[in-house]
């Protein structure tokens, strides 16, 4: 793995060769999402089709890598019929080193919008519950704002509290909490 | 490395798949270079549509897109199948044909002399270059 990373490494200070191997990569990874998404859902490719409208043939293309271009349209219907979020953004070529080797198939996986978000939610109730333990005894109320904990870390004489939003990085930064006047 | 890639070797000793490779351009090299490390990688458990059958049993297309379709052929193992690749001829698809038209029987006869001797007809993938 170690070898082949110096290697890419190497080879990518040819630029033309560089821009080359990533979309192809890009194509092989976007083929290989798909149909691990797909198969997660237990589709066939006829029923993604009459999910997404998308011609069976077209999709069994998509998934052989065999095509140079698929519009940003056909991405977003794929994103609806699995119920996903489509996210398309330019990275280093170090970063795009990284993903050729780490790929899995957990990595190409995503959890549709209705699982993901119940997990989602379960997960910042139980920050909430943990917050109250670390900050009960010192006077700092834990508040939502809409579903997101929040709490008062800074209370100056004459001023409002700033209210911070609490993630689990924040607990896991603070050792006790910053409560000044309080 | 999960899968171990091999060239196949003429009678004379010859990596006729690296050969063939030399004359590539710099574009269709890099995106050989990605399916082939693809293959080395994940084998056809991420990218399963990426090598595709030919007919000729046990043979394979591995297929890269570009102004030429690349399409060399080359076979699971066939030493040790399920853990390796051997890559035996080179060839191109024009127009939805192979070019060798035999490029599959042709890369059969190549499979079946590395079964007979496989520490003289083939040896480690030498990266395209």
């Amino acid at each position: 793995m170690n070898e082949l990373i110096k290697t890419l490494s190497s080879e990518f200070n040819d630029k033309e060769y560089a821009h080359a191997y990533m979309e192809s990569h890009a194509v092989s990874r976007i083929a290989a999402q798909i149909y691990a998404l797909r198969k997660q859902r237990n589709l066939s490719q006829e029923q993604l089709s009459a999910l997404t409208g998308i011609p069976q043939e077209k999709i069994s293309k998509i998934e052989s890598a065999d095509f140079e271009s698929v519009t940003m349209k056909t991405l977003q219907k794929f994103s609806r019929a699995f119920d996903i979020n489509l996210k398309i953004s330019y990275e280093s070529f170090s970063e795009g080193i990284k993903d050729i080797v780490n790929l899995t198939k957990d990595v190409l996986e995503v959890k549709s919008r209705v699982e993901d978000l119940q997990e989602f939610n379960s997960s910042i109730t139980k920050t909430k519950s943990e917050l109250k333990i670390i900050f009960a005894d010192l006077g700092a109320p834990i508040h939502l704002i809409g579903s997101h904990p929040v709490v008062a870390t800074t209370k100056v004489f004459g001023q409002k509290p700033k209210l911070e939003f609490l993630h689990d990085q924040t607990i896991e930064r603070r050792t006790a909490p910053r409560v000044v006047n309080g | 490395m999960p899968y171990k890639l091999f060239d196949y070797l003429s009678d004379n000793g010859l990596n006729e798949f690296k050969e063939w490779t030399q004359g590539l351009q710099k574009a269709q090299r890099a995106k050989l270079n990605q399916k082939l490390d693809a293959l080395m990688l994940y084998g056809d458990v991420l990218y399963p549509e990426v090598l595709t059958g030919t007919d000729v049993a046990g043979i394979q297309k591995l297929r890269v897109k570009g102004n030429v379709q690349l399409r060399p052929m080359l076979t699971n193992g066939p030493i040790r199948v399920g853990k390796e690749y051997t890559l035996l001829l080179g060839a191109i698809e024009v127009g939805g044909k192979l070019k060798p038209s035999n490029a599959p029987q042709l890369a059969n006869n190549n499979k079946d002399a590395v079964i007979e001797n496989p520490t003289r007809r083939r040896i480690d993938h030498e990266r395209v270059n």
